[in-house]
């Protein structure tokens, strides 16, 4: 090894920064504590610090951040939604999204791509022109466009996707982007640690501590925690949470699986979804595609991957893509989604007093981080639902009043 | 089930809407679509392991268990 080598090396001119501090304690108490280090409850824990001045806040996490669905989706950034509550709310992530890498100071690879959803039936076709004139009311970009369009943007696709399937058309949504999404954690965690948030990784809860119809604690494998507060943003995990306090929700939860090819170079631009073919695709910077496909059918609280998954899958992809043929898969991976019968979330307020939910993203939860973050805080902050969640709240199944996505929020149902 | 002209919309919400969602063992209705052949199995919603399956016959001649 050369001399100049070993001295820069020993020298530290560059040291390699921690991402954020590994307490070794848990304190007695806190003002808030948040279940769940994924995307959702490190960006409620920056907004509280940073925009309503709370100190002292635990962040609790049972396994490392991002473990959970943080670190296994997609990566689908949209507001091209259905519900005028959904888009004004998905919009408002966008807005955050933009501006996201300068907040935090760290490059989250976020790119704007376009999004096209296929239609191949005069139903979905139907679907898109609703969502495009919603879109379009609320000042979002998305439009129908014909199958020439498609073709032009696209020109390895099989039209006739595989002979059966034909594409009719598409709603565009030009705003469409990803994002790398293991950073998303790390950029919140890190400026949420600047802020003087704790995060507590290894750190499993037990059980919460209920007097009276309000929160008094919370207790975990690291000691017991006194709080008049606490945030739930556990997904997939939500009924075991919920199931402390007493309570019992809509919520169901279903492996979401996914599959990455090896690297190719760029030739997808945009993000593609087909909901007849249950089918999303886009390709990374690396160069990798990315592809999700409908829930699993059946109800598991483990996450697993299946050939069935990966076959399924590989098949419609080649219905629309026939040249990729001899790809390979690099790997496959599972989330729990935490589904709900209307395909929205359930944020805000609970029947118990001090205790908020942020669940119920099932297979939408990534694209929502910043916003969830932001209208979270705010509503711990101030005691009430953030107008912007209200549509999400609770209550809303007691007054059948559900909020209608599932048009807009998944594919293959 | 509680009666629907007697329940109120909450308790009649939650009969509607709410789910065990917690892992556990469950009793399912299953279908296997290409015969159409609809049987009941017993499942860890865990591990994923099958714990008891109910033929169509034994249902038909015990009810449901």
């Amino acid at each position: 090894m050369s001399w100049r080598l070993l001295k820069i090396g020993l020298a530290q001119r560059y040291p390699e920064p921690r991402m954020f501090r590994a307490p070794e304690r848990l304190d007695s108490r806190y003002d808030v504590v948040i279940i769940g280090a994924g995307g959702h409850g490190l960006a409620t824990a920056y907004y509280l610090a940073r925009d309503h001045g709370i100190r002292r806040i635990a962040v609790l996490e049972k396994g490392y951040i991002g473990s959970g669905n943080t670190g296994r989706n997609t990566t689908i950034i949209r507001s091209n939604y259905l519900t005028p509550e959904g888009v004004r709310f998905y919009d408002r992530s966008l807005a955050l999204w933009r501006g996201l890498n300068d907040d935090l100071g760290l490059n989250l690879f976020y790119s704007t791509r376009g999004h096209y959803t296929l239609a191949h039936n005069d139903a979905t076709l139907r679907t898109a022109r609703w969502r495009a004139e919603v879109n379009k009311h609320l000042g979002v970009d998305s439009r129908v466009v014909g199958p020439e369009e498609i073709a032009r943007a696209l020109p390895m696709m099989d039209m006739s996707c595989g002979g059966h399937a034909p594409i009719l058309g598409a709603l565009y949504h030009a705003p469409g982007a990803v994002a790398r999404h293991d950073a998303v954690a790390w950029g919140y965690a890190r400026a949420a640690d600047r802020l003087g948030v704790e995060i507590h990784q290894q750190c499993e809860v037990l059980g919460l501590q209920v007097e009276a119809g309000r929160i008094r604690g919370v207790s975990t494998t690291r000691g017991s925690i006194a709080t008049d507060c606490v945030i739930s943003a556990v997904a997939g995990y939500t009924p075991r949470i919920l199931k402390m306090a007493e309570l019992t929700s809509p919520i169901y939860v279903h492996p979401l699986q996914a599959m990455v090819s090896e690297p190719l170079k760029p030739w997808l631009d945009p993000i593609i979804v087909s909901g007849s073919l249950h089918v999303y695709v886009s390709q990374t910077a690396r160069g990798e595609l990315v592809m999700g496909a409908s829930l699993d059918p059946r109800e598991l609280h483990t996450p697993r991957s299946t050939r069935e998954f990966m076959t399924g899958l590989a098949g419609h992809m080649l219905d629309m893509f026939p040249f990729l043929a001899g790809v390979k898969i690099n790997r496959q991976w599972a989330g729990l989604a935490d589904m709900t019968p209307d395909f929205a979330p359930i944020m805000g307020r609970t029947p118990v007093q001090g205790f908020f939910l942020d669940a119920g993203w099932g297979t939408w939860g990534f694209k929502a981080t910043p916003v969830a973050g932001e209208t979270m805080a705010a509503t711990v902050a101030s005691g009430r639902n953030h107008p912007l969640i209200t549509s999400f709240d609770w209550d809303r199944f007691a007054r059948f009043e559900l909020t209608g996505e599932k048009g807009a929020a998944a594919v293959g149902h | 089930m509680p009666d629907p002209a007697a329940a109120d919309d909450a308790r009649w919400s939650e009969y509607v809407f709410h789910r065990t969602g917690v892992p556990g063992v469950k009793r399912e209705w299953w279908c296997h679509v290409p015969s159409g052949y609809w049987f009941i199995l017993e499942r860890d919603t865990s591990s994923d392991e099958i714990l008891r399956t109910w033929s169509a016959q034994q249902i038909a001649e015990a009810g449901v268990p």
